[in-house]
């Protein structure tokens, strides 16, 4: 992923919009690219190495994970990240601000799931280490979806660790508890 | 499940909608009750004579023939048919039945032929930012499947905290819908944060069932939710029609009265109301 702050003091200096956009622009994007570049080699590996069943598995485990994300993504995209991008003039109630809290406890609870499908795919391909006699699409994919485990982790941890948290002080600050 | 409610005036549409409202009571358990409502001939002034029979004789007639339709179908799908006539505007006569009969929901026919049908509406398209019973609506030459997966169509605007979302809460309960919602937007458009948090809210509603959120971004709404349809499958479309003043109903591009006249599945708009 290209622009990554290499460091939590640099994540911190981003202001929220700053982080949310760079997530929407840039991290989101990326990953997904990502994603589909993996299909296609997993693919590719598929048809040359047709009787190897964890190269199957893998690929309808990464198919599953793309849907996963492509929905997880497009509901922070699209729900969540208006409210920074976007400010309301109306000020949030009592229940909105509960209503956004379980939302993002929510959105952890799909980090969880799409960690364990990823937990699944190390599994497959033995931690992304490919036989000397596999395929090239086969060893690429393997090397990719190594990165690709790395920038996931990654994103996962500047929204739990960053972007969360200052939501859930957006909306005590609009709401302070009485 | 409450009983459910065919609002018929004969044509092929609404035969078609009453076969599809008949294997729902019959798949469902639940009673189907129809209703036909007309409006008597207007008498010509002048000198013209015109003999019109009393408005008794016309309810006898018209009774002979709803029944008529309800013999069809209880027939055709041995299913246990209630008939009622009544006399008046459709729509305000469609929604006191309803009320009446506590329907579940009120099955209209539709045609998808036709520049008449679209430039004046329907009856059907009509009640759909009428009534407070949800509408399913049935276009012509669809044919029964027991639904298992609706997709529900948002912008995400809605004034009721989502208590739309009750009925297809209890639609769901009764068939164990996959549920898939779907939120268009066109490649200029901008998420607004009550979008947003309306969004949310609707999340939280619906979180504890199966479902599952498809984002595209189309210039063309009906064509990306036809689009996603047919790639999750869905069996019927559910929309929350918006609740407009009637001289903004006149001109008003409803995505629901379009989807109405251009879906190739069942439609059901969801009111709100009977929460």
């Amino acid at each position: 992923m290209k622009r990554t702050p290499s460091n939590s003091t640099e994540y911190n200096r981003l202001n929220t919009r700053e982080l949310v956009t760079l997530i929407a622009a840039d991290y989101h994007p990326a990953l997904k690219d990502a994603l589909d570049s993996v299909i296609v080699q997993m693919e590719t590996a598929q048809k040359v190495e047709s009787g190897d069943q964890n190269v199957k598995k893998t690929l309808a485990t990464i198919r599953l994970f793309r849907d996963l994300f492509l929905e997880h993504s497009g509901k922070e995209e699209r729900l969540l990240f208006p409210l920074v991008t976007n400010p309301a003039d109306k000020k949030m109630s009592g229940n909105d601000v509960s209503e956004i809290r379980e939302f993002l406890a929510e959105l952890k609870s799909e980090h969880r799931r799409m960690e364990e499908e990823i937990d699944r795919i190390r599994i497959y391909t033995d931690h992304y280490s490919s036989e000397p006699s596999a395929s090239p699409s086969h060893k690429l994919a393997y090397a990719q979806l190594n990165e690709f485990e790395q920038d996931f982790n990654r994103l996962v941890f500047v929204e739990e660790e960053f972007l969360f948290p200052r939501l859930s002080l957006i909306v005590k600050k609009i709401n302070p508890p009485s | 499940m409450k009983p459910i409610l065919l609002a018929t005036d004969y044509l092929p549409a609404a035969r078609g909608a009453g076969d599809y409202a008949a294997q729902l009571a019959k798949a469902t358990g639940v009673s189907l009750k129809i209703i036909h409502a007309w409006s008597p001939p207007a008498p010509i002034g002048g000198d013209a004579m015109i003999a019109i029979s009393p408005i008794s004789e016309l309810e006898t007639i018209q009774q002979a023939a709803v029944q008529s339709e309800a013999d069809r179908l209880a027939k055709a799908w041995n299913v246990k048919v209630e008939a009622v006539q009544r006399m008046g505007f459709a729509a305000d006569e469609i929604q006191a039945y309803a009320n009446e009969c506590d329907a579940e929901f009120v099955v209209f026919g539709i045609s998808t032929a036709g520049a008449l049908g679209r430039m004046f509406g329907s009856v059907a398209t009509a009640s759909l930012h009428h009534l407070s019973v949800p509408a399913l609506i049935i276009p012509e030459g669809v044919h029964f499947t027991k639904p298992s997966t609706v997709l529900l169509a948002t912008d995400l605007s809605t004034d009721r905290n989502w208590t739309e979302l009750e009925e297809l809460k209890r639609l769901t309960d009764v068939f164990h819908f996959g549920i898939h919602v779907i939120n268009v937007v066109n490649e200029e458009e901008v998420t607004s944060s009550e979008q947003g948090r309306s969004g949310i809210r609707l999340e939280n509603r619906i979180k504890d069932y199966p479902h599952t959120w498809h984002f595209p971004v189309d210039n063309n709404v009906q064509e990306a939710i036809a689009k996603t349809a047919d790639e999750c499958g869905a069996d019927w479309i559910a929309v929350v029609p918006h609740h407009l003043p009637w001289y903004k109903e006149l001109f008003h591009n409803s995505i629901s009265r379009k989807m109405a006249f251009s879906t190739s599945r069942p439609l059901l708009a969801l009111t709100g109301k009977t929460a």
